[in-house]
C-alpha cells in the first residue's frame, strides 16, 4: 500500500509524539516528515537547501504558532504557489481565538482544528483529518 | 569832509610848503658858502706858488752872494729856504688835492725845487772847499739858470690854470648867490600866497561866528588867561635854550627850528593872544642871540630879515588859524550840546503828550465809571425789587418744603421754623418761634440739644441722625435729621439749622430690602453686581473673603479685574448674554484673587432690571469650587489608576490562563496516552494515581477556562438595547437539556427592554438559572424570572425553590472560586456568581441574594438606566 506523504509543521515535540501515536493507533498509512519552524517548512515545500530531494507532501498539518515564520506566513507562501495550493492542508492550534483569526483564509471549515487535551482526542482528530483528505483527493480527481 | 580833516589838510599843506621853502633856502645858502670857500682856496694856491718861486730866487741870490764873497752871513736865508719850500709844497698839495693835473705839476715843481736846492748845495760846498775858483766853473755851466727857468715856466702854467679855475668858481658863487636870493625873494612870497589861499579856503570852510570864548566863570577865566600867557613865556624860554644847545650840532641856519613847535604849542593851548606874544618873543630872542651880529637886535643880512619876516608872518597866520579852529571846535561842541538838549526836549515833549493822552483816557474812564454808577444805582433799585420777590419766594419754598426746618440759636431756642414744623408739633408758628425747646419739647429738648452742642462745638454738620419723634397726634414718627452749623457774617457760629424728614414710610418699605441685603451680605457665595459695562457696583462679605478685595477697592472698577488675562474676553461674552436678557448658569471657570491666586469658581449671572423692566446690569454669584475641583481631579486620577490596574489585571489573567493551557494540555495529553499505553500492564494503584493526576490536570484546565471567561467580562459595549425576554429565550434554548432532565418549571414576568451588554446579560441569566437547576432540592424545580421598574432602572430577580443559602454565606458566594459545597456534591469551579457580580457592577448595578435555606433563594440584581447618572 502506498504511503501518504504528510508534512507536519510543528515545534512542540509533545504534539508530534501524540500525533504519531494517534496515527499509529488509527492505523493510517502516513509517512510523516516533521519540520519545526516556518522557514524550514517553506524550504521543504520549495525543496530548497537540504530538502532538495524531499518528497512532495500530499497532506500538510500546519501549527499556527511557529518560530521564525508563523503559520499564517507559511500559509501565505503556500497560497501564492498554485501547485502547493492544491495540497490538502489542516490548521492546528491550541487556541480557539487563534483559529478564529485564521478563518480569513477561507479554507473549508474542516481545516480549522483545535488541538485536543487527550490522546483519545488526537486519535479522533487524525481520523477527522484523514476523512477530510480523502474528500479533498476525491474532489481533485473529479 | 569832516572839519578836523579839513583843518588837518590845510595845516599840513602850509607846513609842507614852509618846509620845502626852508629846505631850498638852506641848500642855496650852503652852495653859496661852498663856492666862496673854493674861490678862497684858489687864491691861496696862486699865492703859495708865487712864494715857492720867490724863496728859490732868494736862495739863489744868497748862494751867489756867498760864492762871490765867501761870507757866511749869506748862507742864512739859503738854509731857511729848503724848509720853507717843503712846507709850502705840502700846503699846496693839500689845497689842490681834488685836482689831479695840479698834483702832477706840483710833483714836478717839487722835483725841480729839490734839484735847484741840490745845485745850490753843491756850489756852496765847492766854494767852501776849493774857493771861488772851484765853484765858478759849476756856476758857469749855467745849469742853475736852466732849472730856474724851467721852474718859472711851470709855476706860471699852474698859476694860469688856477686863475682859470678862479673864474669858474667865482661864476658858480655868484650863481649860487643869485639862486639863494631868488629862492628867498621869489619863492617865499609865492609860498606865502599859497598858504594864504589855503587859509582863506580853510577859513571859509570853518564855521565862524561861535562864541568868542568858552563859557567859563570870570575868576577862572582870568586865571586861565594868565596861565596861557605864562605858558607862552615858558615855551619861548625853553625853545631858546634848546636852540642854544642845538647850535653846536646843526649850526645856526635853521634859525627858528625850535621856535616853530613852541609857538604852535602855545597857539594850540592858549589861542591867538599868547601865540602872537610867543612869536614876538621868539623873533626877539632869535635876533638877539642867533642872528649876527650876536648880542644885538640889529640885523645886517637881508636874508636874515626875510627869515625873521617869514617866521613872524607864518606864526601870526598860524595863531589866527588856531584861534579860529578853537572857536570852531567850541561851536561844534556847543551845537552838539544843543542838539542833545533838543533831543531831551523832544523826548520830554513826547512824554508830556503821552501824559496828556493818559489824562484824557482817565477822564474817559471816569465818565464810563460814572455811567456804570448810574446803571448800578438802577440795578440796586432793581435788586431791591428782586430781593423782595426772592424773599417772598423763599418764604414760600421754606414753608412748602416737605421737611421740617428749624433754625435754633446756640441756647436751644427756636428762632424760626417752617410750617411743616407747626403742623407736626401741632402748635401755631408764634407758639414755637422765639420759644425755648424746653417749652415745646419738655421731654426731648435736652436730647436734641446734645446734638446741637456737638455741631456748635465742632463747627461740622451732623448728618443722618435717625430717631423717633413724638407728634401732635401722639403717634411716634421716624425722622432723619441733618444738623448744620449756621454762621453769621463774621463767621462765628450763631445757631444750628435743623432739617428733619419723616422717613417712617421709607423705613417701612426699606425693611424687606435691608433684610435681603443682610441675606446677600451673609451669603457664603460671593455675590456682586455690575452695570452693563462690567463695572462693579456692589460687593458682599463673601466676595471679600473669596477674592481678598475690600468693597471700596473694587467698586467702580471693571470686573475684568477678577479675570485671568488669557480669559479676559469671557466677561464680554457673559455681558452680551446678560444684555440679551439671558442667564448664565453654573459656568465653571477660573478667577484671580487680589494676591494673584487662581480660583476655580462656578459662576451664575442674571440680568438686573429696573422697575421699568430695562436691563441695567448683572448680578453674579460666584461659588468657590476649588475644593470640589480638587476632589474631582483626585477621583478622576484614582479612577484612571483603577482602570489601568484593572486592565493590567485582566491582561494578566488572560495571558496567564491562555499560556497555562498549553503545558496543561501536554499533561492531560500524555496522561491519557500513558493510560492507554500502559492500560492493564500496571497494577490497580498505578491506574488510580494516573486517574488522580489526569483529573487534577482536567480540573485545572476548567479553572483556567473559567478564569479566562471571567477575565473576558468587561470588554463589550454596555449601552446595547437588550430585550430581556429574548435573552431569556436564548438561555432556555441553550439549557434545554438540563431543564428537561430536571423537569423544571420556568416562568417569568413581562420582561422589559433594558440597556446593557446583551452577551453579558445572557451570561448572568445562564449562570443564575444554571445554579437554580443545579442546587435544587428534592422538589421539582420552579424558577421564576421577575422584573420590576425602579426609579432609575430595573430590578430583575431569579427566584427558585432550591436548597437555599445560609445568610451568613450570602456574600461569600459572589467571590471567585468560592464554593459552599464539595465538588462531589455539586460540580463546578465557583466562577459563575463572580462573573455575574462583575457584569452587574460593570453596569453600575447591584447583585445580592435573599434566601432561606431549604425554602429557596432569590437572586436580585439591578440594571440602572444607562446614560443618566453616568456623566
Amino acid at each position: 500500500m502506498k504511503l501518504v506523504e504528510v508534512l507536519m509543521i510543528e515545534d512542540n515535540r509533545g504534539d508530534v509524539v501524540l500525533v504519531e501515536a494517534a496515527i499509529a493507533k488509527a492505523g493510517l498509512p502516513y509517512r510523516v516528515s516533521v519540520v519545526s519552524d516556518g522557514a524550514e517548512a517553506v524550504d521543504f515545500l520549495h525543496r530548497c537547501g537540504k530538502y532538495a530531494g524531499s518528497a512532495r507532501p500530499e497532506l500538510i498539518l500546519l501549527d499556527l504558532k511557529l518560530p521564525r515564520k508563523n503559520g499564517c506566513e507559511v500559509l501565505d507562501e503556500i497560497m501564492l504557489d498554485p501547485q502547493l495550493k492544491k495540497i490538502p492542508l489542516v490548521l492546528l492550534s491550541s487556541s480557539t481565538s487563534e483559529l478564529k483569526r485564521a478563518r480569513s483564509y477561507e479554507l473549508p471549515p474542516e481545516c480549522y482544528l483545535e488541538k485536543p487535551g487527550t490522546y483519545q482526542g488526537f486519535v479522533a482528530l487524525m481520523q477527522a483529518v484523514e476523512a477530510f483528505r480523502g474528500k479533498a483527493v476525491k474532489e481533485e480527481q473529479t | 569832509m569832516r572839519l578836523d580833516t579839513r583843518i588837518g589838510a590845510g595845516f599840513a599843506a602850509g607846513i609842507v610848503i614852509l618846509v620845502v621853502v626852508g629846505a631850498s633856502a638852506y641848500v642855496s645858502t650852503q652852495q653859496l658858502l661852498d663856492a666862496n670857500r673854493l674861490v678862497r682856496r684858489t687864491h691861496e694856491v696862486i699865492e703859495g706858488l708865487e712864494r715857492v718861486l720867490s724863496v728859490l730866487q732868494e736862495a739863489e741870490t744868497d748862494q751867489r752872494g756867498f760864492v762871490l764873497t765867501g761870507q757866511a752871513r749869506y748862507l742864512e736865508p739859503y738854509e731857511a729856504a729848503s724848509g720853507q719850500i717843503q712846507h709850502d709844497i705840502d700846503t699846496l698839495a693839500d689845497l689842490s688835492r681834488d685836482d689831479a693835473a695840479q698834483q702832477d705839476s706840483l710833483q714836478q715843481v717839487h722835483k725841480l725845487a729839490d734839484a735847484k736846492l741840490a745845485e745850490l748845495q753843491e756850489t756852496v760846498q765847492l766854494r767852501r772847499k776849493s774857493g771861488l775858483e772851484g765853484a765858478l766853473p759849476v756856476i758857469l755851466t749855467d745849469r742853475g739858470r736852466k732849472i730856474m727857468d724851467e721852474l718859472r715856466g711851470l709855476i706860471a702854467r699852474m698859476q694860469a690854470r688856477e686863475r682859470q679855475l678862479l673864474d669858474q668858481r667865482n661864476e658858480a658863487a655868484s650863481a649860487a648867490a643869485s639862486r639863494t636870493i631868488e629862492t628867498l625873494v621869489l619863492w617865499m612870497p609865492l609860498s606865502l600866497l599859497v598858504l594864504a589861499v589855503a587859509a582863506v579856503v580853510l577859513m571859509r570852510t570853518v564855521q565862524f561866528g561861535g562864541p568868542a570864548a568858552p563859557p567859563i566863570a570870570p575868576g577862572r577865566k582870568w586865571a586861565g588867561v594868565a596861565v596861557q600867557y605864562l605858558s607862552a613865556v615858558v615855551a619861548v624860554a625853553v625853545a631858546a635854550a634848546l636852540r642854544w644847545r642845538l647850535l653846536d650840532s646843526i649850526g645856526p641856519l635853521p634859525l627858528f627850528i625850535t621856535f616853530y613847535p613852541a609857538v604852535l604849542l602855545v597857539a594850540s593851548i592858549g589861542g591867538a593872544g599868547p601865540a602872537i606874544m610867543a612869536t614876538v618873543f621868539s623873533a626877539l630872542a632869535a635876533d638877539y642871540w642867533f642872528i649876527p651880529p650876536y648880542g644885538s637886535f640889529r640885523i645886517d643880512a637881508p636874508s636874515d630879515i626875510v627869515a625873521v619876516g617869514i617866521f613872524v608872518g607864518t606864526n601870526l597866520f598860524l595863531s589866527i588859524l588856531m584861534e579860529r579852529l578853537r572857536r570852531a571846535r567850541w561851536a561844534e561842541a556847543i551845537s552838539f550840546v544843543q542838539e542833545q538838549r533838543l533831543e531831551e526836549l523832544s523826548q520830554l515833549n513826547a512824554e508830556l503828550s503821552q501824559q496828556s493822552e493818559e489824562l484824557s483816557q482817565q477822564s474817559e474812564e471816569l465818565a464810563q465809571q460814572n455811567e456804570e454808577l448810574q446803571s448800578q444805582s438802577e440795578e440796586i433799585q432793581k435788586a431791591g425789587t428782586e430781593l423782595r420777590r426772592l424773599y417772598a419766594e423763599q418764604q414760600t419754598i421754606f414753608n412748602s418744603v416737605p421737611a421740617m426746618i428749624w433754625f435754633k440759636d446756640t441756647k436751644n431756642n427756636f428762632v424760626r421754623v417752617n410750617r411743616e414744623v407747626a403742623i407736626s408739633v401741632g402748635k401755631p408758628l408764634d407758639a414755637i418761634e422765639g420759644k425755648s425747646a424746653y417749652e415745646v419739647f419738655p421731654d426731648e429738648a435736652e436730647h436734641y440739644y446734645r446734638d446741637d452742642l456737638e455741631v456748635i462745638r465742632s463747627g461740622q454738620p451732623k448728618l443722618g441722625i435717625v430717631e423717633e419723634m413724638g407728634t401732635a397726634s401722639g403717634e411716634k414718627r421716624w425722622v432723619q435729621t441733618d444738623k448744620i452749623p449756621f454762621r453769621d457774617e463774621r463767621g462765628e457760629i450763631a445757631g444750628v439749622l435743623v432739617f428733619s424728614v419723616d422717613i417712617t414710610e421709607r423705613k417701612r418699605l426699606e425693611e424687606p430690602l435691608s433684610r435681603l441685603a443682610a441675606i446677600v451680605e451673609s451669603s457664603d457665595d460671593a455675590i456682586l453686581s455690575t452695570d452693563l459695562a462690567g463695572v462693579i457696583q456692589t460687593w458682599n462679605a463673601a466676595a471679600k473673603r473669596l477674592f481678598g478685595y475690600r468693597a471700596e477697592e473694587v467698586i467702580c472698577r471693571p470686573v475684568a479685574l477678577l479675570l485671568p488675562p488669557e480669559q479676559i474676553d469671557e466677561e464680554e461674552r457673559i455681558l452680551e448674554r446678560v444684555r440679551a436678557g439671558q442667564r448664565v448658569e453654573h459656568l465653571e471657570t477660573v478667577r484671580v484673587t487680589k494676591d494673584g491666586g487662581r480660583l476655580d469658581v462656578s459662576v451664575t449671572v442674571s440680568p438686573v432690571k429696573d422697575p421699568q423692566g430695562r436691563i441695567i446690569g448683572a448680578s453674579k454669584i460666584l461659588r468657590d469650587i476649588t475644593e470640589r475641583k480638587r476632589v474631582e481631579e483626585t477621583l478622576r486620577q484614582t479612577a484612571a489608576d483603577l482602570a489601568r490596574s484593572n486592565k493590567d489585571l485582566e491582561l494578566f489573567a488572560y495571558v496567564a490562563s491562555h499560556d497555562l493551557r498549553e503545558p496543561l494540555r501536554m499533561v492531560t495529553g500524555f496522561m491519557s496516552l500513558l493510560k492507554d499505553h500502559c492500560g492493564g500492564t500496571l497494577d490497580a494503584k498505578a491506574d488510580e494515581y494516573i486517574g488522580f493526576a489526569a483529573e487534577g490536570a482536567f480540573r485545572m484546565q476548567g479553572l483556567i477556562d473559567d478564569l479566562l471567561a471571567y477575565a473576558r467580562v468587561g470588554r463589550g459595549e454596555i449601552a446595547q438595547s437588550t430585550d430581556v425576554a429574548a435573552v431569556l429565550d436564548g438561555v432556555l434554548r441553550t439549557m434545554a437539556a438540563p431543564i428537561e432532565e430536571s423537569a423544571a418549571v420556568i416562568t417569568h414576568d413581562p420582561l422589559p427592554t433594558i440597556t446593557s451588554n446583551r452577551l453579558e446579560l445572557t451570561q448572568v441569566l445562564q449562570n443564575l438559572i444554571g445554579n437554580a437547576l443545579k442546587f435544587r432540592g428534592q422538589r421539582r424545580p420552579e424558577i421564576h424570572v421577575g422584573a420590576r421598574r425602579q426609579a432609575d432602572g430595573w430590578l430583575l430577580t431569579v427566584r427558585d425553590n432550591g436548597i437555599g443559602i445560609d445568610p451568613q454565606s450570602a456574600d461569600r458566594i459572589f467571590m471567585i472560586f468560592q464554593r459552599l459545597h464539595t465538588r462531589e456534591q455539586y460540580p463546578g469551579t465557583g466562577i459563575g456568581l463572580a462573573i455575574c457580580k462583575k457584569v452587574i457592577e460593570r453596569h453600575r448595578g447591584q447583585i445580592w441574594v435573599e434566601s432561606r435555606p431549604g425554602v429557596g433563594s432569590t437572586f436580585c440584581f439591578t440594571i440602572p438606566d444607562q446614560g443618566t447618572g453616568q456623566g
